[in-house]
């Protein structure tokens, strides 16, 4: 489940390592539109993902996760349906 | 977690730093990263750092540039092709010597340059495993000789990780011959590489990654092992490699008392109740003060500021059966009723230091905070609550790393006992001319070789204060300088009957802007023989062998910085002259009013081909 603090810190991840303004990150954003989003800065950006909230994608996910529409919904599928608060991860270790 | 508004990218280079602090994600790098190159201040020194590598390094780069904005270097990180790195450095007009390092980062991983060595390990005879040993430490030896022939960078080496799993089971720890023991041995190797010169530092992947293992699932997928917890740790070696060659080292260590060399109060616990001994808690207070010890033998000087009765506080130094540091390690102290900042700028000038060569040790949050405001360039270290974090507290500290441990450093701690003794024999002599008579001065000037120019370029990144124009060189810099035709690179080491004081002053002449003239490029006095006119005879000889080299007219400036006031009037004071049409310094003829050697150096040595211009003059 994704609350809407959750979103917008995704929002935020993505604008930082793909460097565009978060108000315009919509489910509409993915490699094919995005200048920076290439091989090496979606590496960085699963990594960040990961990093801020403590999940951690497989190997399979990692070549899937190509927008923003994809990403939030296999991130919202790892994240506990609770009452917003942060996600521990999920048992895998997280660098 | 309450639903925050989109956090604004800071616009300025402190405030993007401070913002990658309070969260160091990766993204948080990568967007600062970026910015920085905008809008770092133009003021700030710039250092170019080639990485050449065989994986996927990134994003080093932009953890590079955001530590190195911490520490206030305007950092350009270019990093090379996947496997050029041997033809970019032995290629004189490739990407890497165009682009001038300032520093050069090895990163190579194992696994990608002796895939058989690595991977099939146990497919190899021994001939054949010792082989592609020898070969990976040569290429890489190959690779630093050839950055060193043409440039002056500092070289940073990564060593190996260990193999993550044991190819031999159990018998991997036991076997000499096994993969670990092997990469363990090429670790070594690639110290010796690094120990044999001033500027090859070993970047100690191999504890990184114990630590923090590499991501495996990106190692696989991109060849990119570095996780977040990597990249913290390589980019803080790379901070402190560069902090340590731009000689931005602290040299003194302020230890607290109560609460920090031992537990409890002495003024109301007295000798037998303080907590200082072989079991806990008292154990974790000899750990500390161990670890002070260690510091003090690699050149740190040690210092005491505590509110106290000194005699309680010289009761626990002489008498108590645990106490491992001694009086004499101590060069400075202030055991009293002052607030400690005030303590703290008596004790930076007691010891010819500023206040940002302090770091400054104690337990108590409120003196901390006091220190803190009062004096921003101290380093304030307040100790953890833990007992078990108190060694690491100390020997954590990144802040005292040199370039290079020369014997000075070895024995500064003495050189400043003699420097107390002097002070002692100064009050006692009526006049100041009869002081320094009764010191027996002696002096040697010399030209550079290979065993001074690591000192003397240590003077040129340490020295502050009575420094004409504060150059920094390397030791590969004077070595190359030292080529130079017009050019004389001169040192002065002087002895008086309390002991060496060892190599304390630098001058260095190069062609000036006229023919005849020779300009005095460097010209800086160790503060530790301030004030006994070691200064007059470095400079008598400057000029000497200035004749002998032929100029007729000696040049000199004065660059004012924040600490080098006390030299601002030091050519006109001695005999120096502005010239018509000449704003930036002061010249003096030579020959005929050279300056003279104080009479009360006992002895005074020149070198050699300077011998007959010093018996005329």
């Amino acid at each position: 489940m994704m609350g809407d603090a959750e979103e917008l810190s995704l929002k935020q991840i993505l604008a930082e390592v793909f460097e565009l303004d978060p108000s315009t990150i919509d489910n509409t954003t993915s490699i094919e539109n995005v200048e920076l989003w290439d091989s090496l800065q979606h590496f960085s950006m699963i990594v960040s993902v990961e990093q801020e909230f403590g999940v951690r994608f497989s190997e399979d996910e990692m070549g899937e996760l190509v927008s923003y529409e994809r990403l939030r919904s296999a991130l919202a599928a790892k994240l506990k349906p609770t009452n917003g608060s942060p996600a521990k991860p999920d048992g895998q270790r997280v660098s | 977690m309450p639903a925050q508004v989109n956090v604004a990218i800071p616009g300025d280079a402190e405030s993007l730093v401070a913002w990658v602090v309070d969260k160091p994600t990766l993204s948080r790098y990568l967007a600062a990263a970026r910015r920085l190159r905008m809008v770092t201040p133009p003021d700030w020194p710039r250092i170019r750092v080639a990485v050449l590598r065989n994986f996927t390094v990134e994003p080093l780069d932009a953890y590079a540039s955001v530590k190195g904005a911490a520490a206030g270097f305007a950092v350009d990180v270019r990093i090379g092709g996947y496997d050029t790195s041997m033809r970019d450095s032995l290629t004189a007009g490739s990407w890497l010597f165009e682009y001038q390092p300032d520093v050069v980062v090895i990163a190579l991983s194992l696994e990608n340059l002796a895939p058989t060595l690595f991977n099939r390990y146990l497919t190899l005879s021994r001939s054949q495993a010792s082989e592609a040993a020898e070969q990976t430490v040569s290429s890489i030896r190959r690779i630093v000789a050839a950055i060193n022939e043409r440039t002056t960078a500092t070289i940073a080496i990564h060593n190996f990780a260990l193999p993550r799993n044991a190819p031999e089971g159990l018998a991997e720890a036991t076997s000499m011959t096994s993969l670990t023991s092997r990469v363990r041995a090429l670790n070594q190797e690639l110290g010796a590489i690094a120990s044999g010169m001033g500027n090859v530092f070993i970047v100690d992947f191999e504890r990184i990654a114990e630590r923090s293992p590499i991501d495996a699932r990106n190692w696989l997928a991109a060849r990119a092992p570095f996780t977040p917890a990597i990249l913290e740790q390589l980019s803080d070696v790379y901070a402190r490699i560069l902090k340590a060659r731009a000689g931005r080292s602290r040299k003194v260590l302020v230890l607290d008392c109560d609460g920090t060399l031992w537990g409890g109060v002495i003024g109301e616990d007295h000798i037998g109740g303080i907590r200082l001994g072989d079991s806990y808690p008292g154990i974790a207070y000899v750990g500390l003060q161990e670890a002070a010890l260690n510091l003090s033998k690699r050149g740190v000087l040690l210092a005491l500021c505590s509110a106290n009765n000194e005699a309680d506080v010289d009761e626990v130094f002489d008498h108590h059966p645990s106490m491992v540091l001694r009086k004499s390690d101590i060069s400075a102290k202030r055991v009293n009723w002052t607030n400690k900042a005030t303590n703290l700028r008596a004790i930076a000038s007691d010891l010819n230091v500023g206040l940002d060569s302090l770091v400054f040790v104690d337990d108590d949050p409120h003196q901390c905070e006091m220190v803190r405001s009062l004096l921003p360039m101290v380093l304030v270290v307040q100790l953890p609550a833990e007992l078990s974090e108190l060694r690491a507290a100390i020997e954590s500290l990144d802040c005292f790393d040199a370039v290079g441990v020369t014997d000075e450093d070895r024995r500064r701690v003495e050189l400043y006992r003699n420097e107390q003794a002097r002070q002692a024999a100064q009050e006692s002599a009526s006049t100041l001319d009869e002081y320094y008579r009764s010191l027996g001065m002696t002096a040697e000037v010399r030209r550079i070789d290979h065993i001074s120019a690591t000192r003397i370029a240590q003077l040129t990144q340490k020295t502050n204060q009575f420094n004409l124009t504060t150059r920094r060189y390397t030791t590969e810099e004077l070595t190359q300088l030292a080529r130079q035709p017009g050019v004389e690179i001169l040192s002065i080491r002087v002895s008086d009957r309390f002991g060496d004081a060892g190599l304390v002053g630098v001058a260095i002449v190069v062609r000036g802007a006229d023919a005849g003239e020779a300009e005095i490029d460097t010209f800086l006095l160790s503060c530790r023989v301030l004030g006994r006119g070691v200064e007059d005879v470095l400079l008598h000889a400057t000029a000497i062998q200035a004749e002998a080299l032929g100029y007729r007219r000696l040049h000199g400036t004065y660059a004012a910085t924040a600490r080098n006031q006390a030299v601002s009037t030091f050519y006109p004071d001695h005999g120096f002259s502005r010239q018509p049409g000449d704003d930036s310094g002061w010249s003096l003829m030579l020959g005929d009013s050279d300056p003279s050697v104080p009479a009360w150096f006992a002895s005074v040595e020149l070198p050699t081909n300077a011998q007959a211009g010093a018996a005329a003059g």
